[in-house]
């Protein structure tokens, strides 16, 4: 079951681009990792998934509701963590969570203290005495204290020290394993590719690949680094599946997905002096993405 | 409920802030009556005023030598403050959560716009109501009991139709914050439209033939002159005043509901 269905979905803010024609699910009980460079369009996404802004053409539902009319039902097991959180001056860490827990027709305070506890929050400060990190850390215990189905993170981790991150990213796997669906949006690619199950790469507004980690680790890309002693004409490697193609002096080096047959005969056919050829790490095939068709 | 009483919490120090002016203002207004009562002087410069200056005072021939007269003078700048503190409270209370961008907390809580925009309407209501009750209360006690003759009669009139000018401006407000993305924009335009259709209503008392624009301005609706040595409360007047507060409350939902929030 999709907890997530987003079908093609546009934003524009009077003329200017948010999200073109992005379509994706998100399954019950995965961590999806939202991934893509600042600007790109994930926080339009999420603020039109949490209702706060009105889709130009497109819908978005979770839990087979739409977003921006039926937001009030759908929020009721929706935990959302913003990448920046800002909170009623003048009041304590205490009051402000048992106000957000005023919403919810249940008794969170147990959560509370236990969340606080995890995260090391004190509660009785006031928020605007809170650094960035610790308000973050307001923001993580109110964004899971009503026990959410479905947990929205943008950024999390800013902010936060490696201690924490480890705590925060620890929970997220707890409430996961009780099968939690969680929506992770973020720029830092380890940490995506630490805790997610798939990703969806979007890029100036449109979604450019969706695929599982596994898969993409797997895609069989290959990076090779040749080097030569003859000067190459400039399209002898400008062949099908070469891509991210940099040249320097008498070395080539370039991502190659394909045939590897192929790329071998055109290679031996030279007189090389040094070649490497290794797996790609994950950033490397995201970049990839993320510079395509510059 | 929850956001009525955070609103409520939230408002306290500013409200305290307000009445204590306003209890200031006409405890300041007793003093100089006091002052004055007992020799004739204030009266006959008041009667012997150029007509333009009585206009800034309210415009109407007040026995200032009676509480009630004096008051009502006293009155027109009071009715100017507590409308300002209504429309400033009707935008403020819907842009503060953009201006300090806890919007987004607010809204991504399972409560829709509609349950937003009702308690934040309640809880303005019952400010504008309460500073309405801590100025009668206060002029009561403060000239009531400095007076000959009782003001309450005459007192209870002038909060009522000040309160419906309340009602109005602060419903006003709610709707220019629903309406504008930009939260100064939206203040700048209420105040201004409080201040002109204050400075219209004396300049409507002050030319004879710019009276017929006095419709236009709430100020000449339920001022001290009507209610006091005129005709009263005049039903048409009311209805106005209660139809456009309905009108600026729907169309506040209206854009509220639909409008992205800016963050």
């Amino acid at each position: 079951m999709s907890v997530i269905e987003i079908n093609n979905l546009t934003k524009y803010y009077g003329k200017s681009r948010g999200i073109i024609d992005v379509s994706f699910n998100v399954e019950a009980g995965e961590i999806f990792g939202f991934i893509g460079p600042n600007g790109a369009g994930k926080s339009t996404t999420i603020r039109t998934l949490l209702g706060l802004i009105k889709p130009t053409s497109g819908e978005a539902l979770i839990f087979g509701k739409d977003c921006f009319t039926e937001g009030k039902e759908i929020l009721k097991d929706v935990g959302y963590l913003p990448s920046e959180v800002f909170y009623y001056e003048g009041m304590k860490v205490i009051d402000l969570l048992k106000y957000s827990a005023s919403f919810y027709k249940k008794d969170c305070s147990r959560r509370i203290y236990e969340l606080a506890e995890i995260m090391d929050l004190d509660l009785n400060k006031r928020v605007e005495e809170l650094s960035f990190g610790n308000k973050k850390k307001v923001g993580i215990v109110q964004g899971l204290l009503h026990e959410p189905k479905l947990i929205i993170l943008d950024e999390p981790t800013s902010g936060l020290d490696p201690l924490m991150q480890q705590k925060f990213f620890e929970l997220i796997r707890q409430e996961n394993q009780k099968g939690v669906t969680v929506f992770f949006s973020s720029h830092i690619l380890s940490e995506v590719q630490k805790l997610c199950n798939r990703v969806g790469i979007i890029k100036e507004g449109r979604i450019v690949k969706i695929e599982t980690i596994e898969n993409l680790r797997s895609e069989n890309y290959k990076r090779i680094i040749v080097e030569t002693d003859t000067v190459l004409s400039h399209d002898y490697f400008n062949i099908e599946g070469v891509s991210d193609f940099t040249t320097n002096n008498h070395t080539y080096s370039f991502l190659y997905k394909g045939d590897i047959n192929l790329i071998i005969k055109k290679i031996s056919s030279l007189n090389i002096k040094n070649i490497t050829i290794h797996e790609p790490d994950l950033e490397e095939i995201f970049m990839h993405y993320y510079e395509k068709g510059e | 409920m929850n956001i009525y009483l955070h609103e409520l919490k939230s408002y306290r120090k500013s409200f305290l802030i307000w009445s204590l002016s306003l209890v200031f203002m006409v405890w300041m207004g007793i003093v100089e009556f006091l002052s004055s009562k007992g020799n004739n002087s204030l009266s006959e410069m008041y009667n012997n005023l150029p007509p333009s200056l009585k206009t800034l005072m309210g415009g109407g021939d007040f026995d200032v030598s009676t509480a009630i007269g004096y008051y009502s003078i006293l009155f027109i700048y009071i009715e100017l403050t507590v409308v300002i503190h209504a429309a400033l409270l009707g935008v403020g209370i819907i842009s503060k959560e953009e201006r300090d961008k806890t919007i987004e907390f607010l809204l991504t809580r399972p409560i829709s716009r509609n349950s937003v925009l009702i308690r934040k309407t309640l809880a303005t209501f019952t400010q504008i109501l309460l500073l309405n009750l801590v100025l009668a209360i206060s002029s009561i006690l403060i000239f009531n009991t400095n007076s000959e003759t009782p003001i309450i009669t005459g007192l209870l009139k002038l909060m009522i139709g000040m309160l419906l000018l309340q009602i109005l401006f602060s419903s006003f407000g709610l709707f220019m914050a629903s309406l504008k993305k930009q939260h100064k924009t939206a203040g700048s335009i209420v105040i201004s439209v409080v201040l002109v259709t204050f400075i219209m209503s004396i300049l409507t008392d002050l030319h004879k033939n710019l009276r017929f624009l006095s419709h236009l301005t709430p100020f000449r609706y339920f001022d001290a002159k009507t209610l006091l040595l005129e005709s009263g409360f005049k039903l048409g007047y009311i209805l106005i005043c209660i139809f456009l507060s309905i009108l600026f409350l729907f169309l506040s939902h209206y854009f509220y509901n639909k409008r992205d929030l800016s963050l």
